[in-house]
Order: C-alpha cells, then sequence, then structure tokens
C-alpha cells in the first residue's frame, strides 16, 4: 500500500518536475557553494544543472562559475548569492529573456547570444538597480 | 514624525560608517576585445558605461563615474573572476549542395574540436545544421537535421559523449548571409558547433 501511495506521488509530481528544462550548468567551483531549489537546501557540486527559479549562493569560502544555455556565463565570489529569475532561449521561435537578481556578493557577467540577439532582454538586477547590457563583460558587487 | 528622523539617521550613518547597501558595476572589456556598453537604472535615473575600467556605485542615487585600477578589481573581485567559465567557441563546418557530408577542411577540424571539448570543465555542445534558400523548405529544414546529426555522429565516433551534445536544425531560416529565395550560397549550407 504504501508502494503504490509512492508510485502515485511519482505519477503526479514526475512529470512536472521533468518538465523542467536545465537552463545553465555550474562548471566551476571551489569551497561551499549550494542552491536553493522548491524551498530545500541543497549542497552543489560541478557539472550540477540549474533550473529556473533557483537560488546559487556561495559561503565566505565558496566560489562558482555557471554558463548558460546560450552562453551567457556568470561567476560569484565568496559569500555571494543570484536567483535565475527568468531564462528563455529559443532561437527558432526568437524567444529570449535573461534575468537574474544577484542579491550580494561579487559577480562577473559575460553576454552570451541572448547578449547579441536581443540584449533588451538582459536585466540583471539588484536591490538598488537593474543592469542592462550591449554585448559586455561587467563586474558587480553588492554590500 | 520620529520614525522618520531614526530612519534618516540611521541612513546618514549607513552611509559615514560606509555601510549603505551599495551597488558596484565596473564595465569590462569583452575576452574577445571589444567593449560593450551597462546600462545602470533606479527608478530615477539612468547611467550608461561606455569606459572599460570605469565604475558607478548606486545607493539611493547613482554616483558620478570613476576609474577602478587593476589592484582593486583583484581584491574585490578575484575570486569571482577566476572562477569566470572559459568562452564558448563556435565552428562552422561546410557543405556541397543538398549533401550532409562535410567537405575535407571542415572534417579536418573535427580532432581540434574534439580536443578543445575534452579540455572543458563539463562541456555541452550544441550542434546546429543550416540550409541556404535553394528548394524547398520543408525538404531544407529535413537537410540541416541531417547535417548536424552527421557532425553529431562524427563528433560521437571520435568519442565525445552523446548525451552532452544537443541537436537542433533551423532549415533556411537563419542564414550566416541573408539571401533571396532560392539562391545557392555556399556560406549558409552549414553546421555550427557550439562549445560550451
Amino acid at each position: 500500500m504504501r508502494i503504490s501511495m509512492l508510485f502515485l506521488v511519482f505519477v503526479l509530481l514526475g512529470p512536472s518536475a521533468q518538465a523542467q528544462e536545465a537552463v545553465a550548468v555550474l562548471k566551476t567551483m571551489s569551497g561551499h557553494v549550494w542552491v536553493i531549489r522548491n524551498d530545500a537546501r541543497i549542497s552543489a557540486a560541478p557539472g550540477m544543472e540549474l533550473l529556473e527559479a533557483d537560488l546559487l549562493g556561495t559561503d565566505d569560502d565558496g566560489s562558482a562559475g555557471v554558463s548558460f544555455m546560450d552562453g551567457s556565463r556568470v561567476s560569484l565570489g565568496p559569500d555571494s548569492a543570484m536567483e535565475i529569475s527568468s531564462f528563455r532561449f529559443a532561437p527558432k521561435d526568437k524567444d529570449y529573456d535573461f534575468q537574474v537578481y544577484f542579491k550580494k556578493g561579487t559577480a562577473v557577467y559575460s553576454s552570451g547570444k541572448i547578449g547579441k540577439l536581443a540584449p533588451e532582454t538582459v536585466r540583471f538586477r539588484t536591490p538598488q538597480a537593474v543592469l542592462g547590457i550591449r554585448g559586455t563583460t561587467f563586474l558587480v558587487r553588492v554590500q | 514624525m520620529r520614525y522618520i528622523i531614526i530612519a534618516y539617521l540611521s541612513f546618514f550613518l549607513y552611509v559615514l560608517l560606509g555601510h549603505a547597501p551599495t551597488t558596484t558595476v565596473v564595465l569590462m572589456p569583452d575576452e574577445d576585445g571589444g567593449v560593450g556598453r551597462v546600462t545602470v537604472n533606479t527608478q530615477q535615473e539612468e547611467y550608461v558605461l561606455t569606459e572599460p575600467g570605469t565604475f558607478v556605485q548606486v545607493t539611493e542615487r547613482i554616483s558620478p563615474p570613476g576609474e577602478m585600477d587593476q589592484e582593486t578589481i583583484d581584491r574585490v573581485f578575484g575570486p569571482a573572476l577566476e572562477m569566470q567559465v572559459p568562452l564558448p567557441v563556435s565552428f562552422h563546418l561546410y557543405f556541397q549542395s543538398g549533401s550532409s557530408i562535410p567537405d575535407a577542411a571542415s572534417s579536418e577540424l573535427l580532432p581540434k574540436i574534439v580536443q578543445l571539448i575534452n579540455e572543458r570543465p563539463y562541456p555541452q555542445v550544441s550542434i546546429i545544421g543550416h540550409t541556404d534558400t535553394m528548394g524547398d523548405k520543408d525538404l531544407n529544414n529535413l537537410l540541416s537535421l541531417e547535417r548536424a546529426e552527421a557532425i553529431r555522429n562524427m563528433l560521437a565516433d571520435q568519442g565525445v559523449p552523446r548525451e552532452i551534445m544537443e541537436v537542433s536544425a533551423h532549415g533556411q531560416n537563419d542564414p550566416l548571409v541573408p539571401t533571396g529565395p532560392d539562391v545557392s550560397e555556399p556560406r549558409n549550407r552549414r553546421v555550427e558547433i557550439l562549445v560550451r
């Protein structure tokens, strides 16, 4: 009975959970790096796929580099946190969106294909400002 | 009223002590040598950074721009800069009209591409097929897919894991060189390999 209930849970949750596509991959990291997904804190490991709405963070000893599916890259220094607010890269439908919320710490942003094809959709938000780009590498600190 | 004063004072103290919540933005040159622009927007104002190495700070307002020296950049942003993922690299492989076999010069590139893939941390490879505008649109969709799949199979034969490769086909919709309909254009008969 318990097994069949579990099965039911998987059947109900499975498809919606799987329907979410990876939008980025954690490629490089050192120290403690974590992801908050669906209110749960997960320890991050290199190669981990990131989803929309994930909050990626580093501890005092941590740093991390992420590559998005369009080739955009963001790396975080120590004690930093960034939410992937929304990401769409569908050249076939000309549908693009890149929005992150950088809460604290230090970061390097380098634009990818979205920055070339639809720079107006790129919004790098912080508590104080919204940063937009035209084919750019920039550094940000929020303290 | 009292609350307003306290809020004002604490904000003043924050600023004095250097703890006012602040965003600092520094424009950097791109790795390919170009320099873009960053627009910095608050609800009230906007500033556009155009010179590499210049920065602004945003608290309530946007500060006048300044120049950040390399030593400060390294001290503040060193760990983040060290973790930056390598620049994605793209390659173009070219095809004869109607063919899904890459030309000789393109095939010779493959070992170099495989080596680059292997050097990357957790590499991902996008393989995107294209055609020129000769012939039927639907057939071109099919041909662009065949081209992309042919390249995927060649890369797989040289040891690139299939699960890190993603194939897509854009048919004649995404030309490198825009042309009219029914134009044979060698530069548009291509597969793009994007290594991230």
